[in-house]
This record gives structure tokens, sequence and C-alpha cells, in this order.
């Protein structure tokens, strides 16, 4: 299963890294805007109903606890406190607009009025502004390997800009529209990546989860249905306040022709291009993320961390597609030197995750009368997986996993120590596995 | 019905590469990890009942020369999320 869960986010990346080189065939017959809208109203009514589906179907023919709909909306009524105390209707309102609607026009637009090739220097952006995040904020330890990655990233970008601008002084010159989408593309894409998963399960949803496992996937996808139509939701007043204000005439003139093709949106639906993005580059790497976080299993590091080093793949597919199957020009001894770089930075940051990362166990004595709600609120915090209660000298064990040692003190200190009714708090760091089955 | 039990031991200098070896051969011992702090290593125990959790504790584990002391819990509910 471990294999299997890594082989799935390889899977999906692969399959996103296909989008820039079929979208750029539909962006030459039809809207940016009409592609983006079409993907994400499409994908989202899917994920919902899937959702929605998977809830009915568990209610009326599995053998399960009933999963109530009501759970659902005191999801949503929720106050989310890893992000801004915000309900999570509204989180999933800010991550709607700013990581899908923003996200997806800086990168379309970029591809559209760059390069493929130029474009994915968004995803290196992204990761150097992601990693500036993780060491500013949350204080994560930069590491010869980290910095090593980091290199390789500035190094590619490096070459990736030489070529285009080498390229620009014999040809077509980069617009610097193209690259104002491009920097709204790796911002968004930062904040979508750090802020996806900042929501917490209420102690009703971990009860319910603990007692029937289809509530977690039918919440993932109803959180992104929800995401993705609440985003396009969005798309309308963006255009119109684009159309009034008119910072850029190419969008401008993208809009009009979205609204004039809203006849014939059945066609476009129906192209191979458009269905291609909407199942096998929308809906089904999703499904394989999902199945791969829902069912992980390794011990040696965890689903965000494997999603980390492995997101770097889609830069690598699609400059490689763009080439292969795109009229994407880059001189070949230069894209072999950049999946080359890239193939070894998957390597420093793998050698990065594993060297910092964490395992250990916590045990916890605790004040009588706390068994009921104590295990709940320990496994809210991040970085405690289970939660586990004992009979014996000890009444909880925690198993955590961080990224760092620091972590792990921050996780002690100052969230574990936090919570009332705590007698004693040992950690026990675990060292080495002997025996797994 | 399963029942899990977590098995702490501490373990005399020099024994433990000879106490993981014996772990190994106990089917009923699905983990075995090196900590650091009070004990040094752990053990996970998954049986059918306790009366088998007995069987393997007195009859496999607790004859392991090397083993100073152990503490064993039993898990009584477990939540993941």
């Amino acid at each position: 299963m471990q294999n299997k869960s890594i082989l799935y986010i390889l899977v999906a990346n692969v399959l996103w890294s296909f989008i820039p080189t079929v979208v750029s065939d539909l962006f030459n017959e039809f809207s940016v805007v009409m592609i983006i809208f079409l993907r994400f109203s499409i994908s989202g009514v899917i994920f919902l109903l899937l959702g929605v589906g998977l809830i009915i179907a568990n209610n009326r023919f599995l053998n399960m606890k009933n999963i109530d709909f009501s759970l659902l909306l005191s999801y949503l009524t929720t106050k989310n406190e890893g992000f801004f105390g915000m309900r999570n209707l509204l989180y999933i309102a800010c991550l709607g607009f700013f990581g899908i609607t923003l996200q997806i026009i800086g990168y379309f637009m970029a591809i559209k009025t760059t390069t493929i090739s130029f474009t994915m220097v968004g995803f290196q952006l992204s990761i150097i502004l992601i990693a500036s995040y993780e060491h500013g904020v949350k204080l994560e330890r930069l590491d010869v390997f980290k910095i090593l990655y980091l290199l390789i990233l500035v190094f590619t970008i490096g070459i990736i800009i030489f070529v285009k601008l080498r390229e620009s002084s014999v040809n077509v010159e980069v617009p610097i529209l193209g690259i104002y989408y491009l920097i709204l593309f790796s911002i968004t894409m930062s904040f979508l990546h750090v802020a996806l998963n900042k929501d917490t399960y209420n102690n009703k949803e971990i009860i319910l989860m603990n007692e029937n496992k289809y509530y977690k996937i039918a919440r993932l996808f109803i959180k992104i249905g929800l995401i993705f139509l609440i985003g396009m939701s969005f798309l309308f007043p963006f255009l119109l306040i684009n159309i009034l204000i008119g910072i850029d005439d190419l969008l401008i003139k993208e809009i009009f022709l979205f609204f004039n093709e809203f006849s014939n949106i059945f066609e476009i639906m129906f192209q191979w291009e458009t269905i291609f993005v909407i199942v096998f580059s929308t809906v089904v790497p999703f499904l394989l993320i999902f199945l791969a976080s829902m069912y992980w299993t390794p011990y040696n590091l965890t689903y965000s961390q494997w999603s980390s080093i492995l997101n770097i793949i889609e830069p690598i597919g699609a400059i490689t597609f763009g080439v292969l199957f795109a009229t994407e020009f880059f001189p070949i001894e230069y894209l072999v030197i950049i999946i080359f770089l890239l193939l070894i930075s998957i390597l420093f940051r793998y050698a990065h995750e594993s060297r910092n990362k964490v395992n250990a166990y916590i045990i916890i004595n605790k004040e009588k009368g706390l068994l009921k709600n104590l295990p709940l609120d320990l496994l809210k915090i991040e970085g405690v997986s289970k939660v586990e209660s004992l009979v014996g000298t000890y009444d909880l064990i925690l198993h955590v996993k961080t990224n760092s040692i620091r972590d792990i003190y921050d996780l002690v200190n100052n969230k574990i120590n936090s919570l009332k009714g705590l007698k004693d708090v040992k950690i026990l760091f675990l060292d080495k596995i002997k025996k797994f089955k | 019905m399963t029942v899990k039990a977590l098995i702490f031991c501490k373990i005399f200098h020099s024994s433990t590469k000879r106490v993981v070896e014996q772990f190994n051969q106990i089917s009923e011992i699905r983990k075995v990890f090196s900590l650091t702090g009070d004990y040094d290593i752990l053990c996970e125990v998954q049986v059918e009942n306790t009366e088998m959790l007995y069987k393997v504790f007195s009859e496999k584990i607790d004859p392991i020369e090397g083993i100073a002391k152990t503490n064993t819990h039993v898990i009584m509910k477990s939540w993941e999320k």
C-alpha cells in the first residue's frame, strides 16, 4: 500500500502536467475563461455529486454508521482556528477565489500570453515562496539539502529565462502582462498549497470518522466541490470588474469571447480536449490524491511530505509534453539539463524531508473525568495523527509526526500543554523501526 | 474482536539486539520501536483476547533474557484523523 499511495501522487502530478499542452490547443479556438469555467464548474458538480452520492449510498445500502448531512453543515459553520477564526464556509470561499479563480486565470493567461516552459517558472517560484513561508513563519530549518534544492530551482528558473530572452531577441517578446500573470499564478498557488488543509475536524466529525471511514472522503469531495463551485461563482463579478477597470486588453477580449461563446457551450464541452482536461486532468488526479491521503500508511514520511517532494513532477512533465506534443520550442540541450536538474532536486527534497522528520510517541497522564473530549482535542492538533486511550500507568498515547525537532517542542510546549487537565506529558522519540507488518 | 496492547520494555545493557531478534520471532508482535526516554523498546501486540495476551506475554515475551522491566498497556480505544 505504501508504494501504491506514492504512485497515486506521482500519477496525479503526471496527469496535471498534461494540462498546459491540452489547453494551449483549446486556447487557439476558444476563450481561456470558457475553459476555466467549464473545467471547474463541471468538476465541482461532479465532486459535489460524488460526495452527496457517497453519503446517500452509505446511509441506504451500506451497513455503516449513518452520515448526517447536518454534520457537514456544522463543519461549514464551525470557526476555523487555523485560518483567522473564519467560519469554514468563508474559508472555502477564500480558497475558491484566491486558490482557484485567480490562480487558474494567472496560470492559463500566462500560458496564453507567454509559453508553457516560461509559465513553469511559476511552479518553481511558488515552491520558493512556500519554502520562505515555512522558514519564516513555521520556523522550518533550512538544511543543506533544502538549500541545494532551492538553488537548483533558482538555477532552472535562470535557464528558462535565459532561453526565453535569447529567443525573444530573435523571435517574439515576452509581454510584461505575461510576467504579471505568472507572478499572480505563483502567489495564489502558494496560498492554495499553504491554506488547503487549514481546517480541522470538530469533535462530532472525529467521532463519526472513526466509526465510518467514508465520512472523511465524502467531506473531501464536498469540500473540493464547494471550492470549485464557489470559485466559479466569483468568476462573474471578477470578469465584470475587469471589464470596468480594463487592466489588460487581451483578458477583456477573452471575457467578451467567453460571453459570445455561451451559445456554443455544449459544443465546447464535448471537445475531446475539454473532456480530457475535466476528467483526466482534474477529477481523476484529485481522486488519486484523496485516495493517497486517505489510505496513507507509510511510516517514513507523511502524505504532505511526499506530496511536496513529487510536486516538481508537474513542471517537468509540462515542459516535456509541451515540447513533444505542442508547438512549444525549447532547445533540446537546455531541456535535458532542466529535466536532469529537477529530477536531482527531488532527491535533495527527499533527503531534506527524511533527515528532519521526527516520529515520536507522547504519553500522557490526565486528570479524572476528561476521557470524553480530551482525546478529540488532542487529535485536532497539527502533527498528531492518532490518539489511543490506554489502561495502565499512562492514560493516553499520541502518535506524532513532525517535520523537525523544533515542531515537536512547539507542539508539546505550546499546543498540548495549553490544554487543561494534563498531569504528566512525556515525549518518547522513536529512533528506529524494527518490525512492521 | 482483537485486543491491542503496548508493551514498554527496559533492556539490560548490550541486550537490545538480542531482544529485538527474539521479538521478530513472535508473530503476535506487530511493531517494534526503539525509544529514547524511560524505556528502550516499545512493541505493539495484537491478539484475539486478553487470555491470548496473557499467554503471549507469559510464554513468549516474559522469558526473554535481557528484558529488565516491562510495563503493559491495553489500548481501549483509538481515534485517527
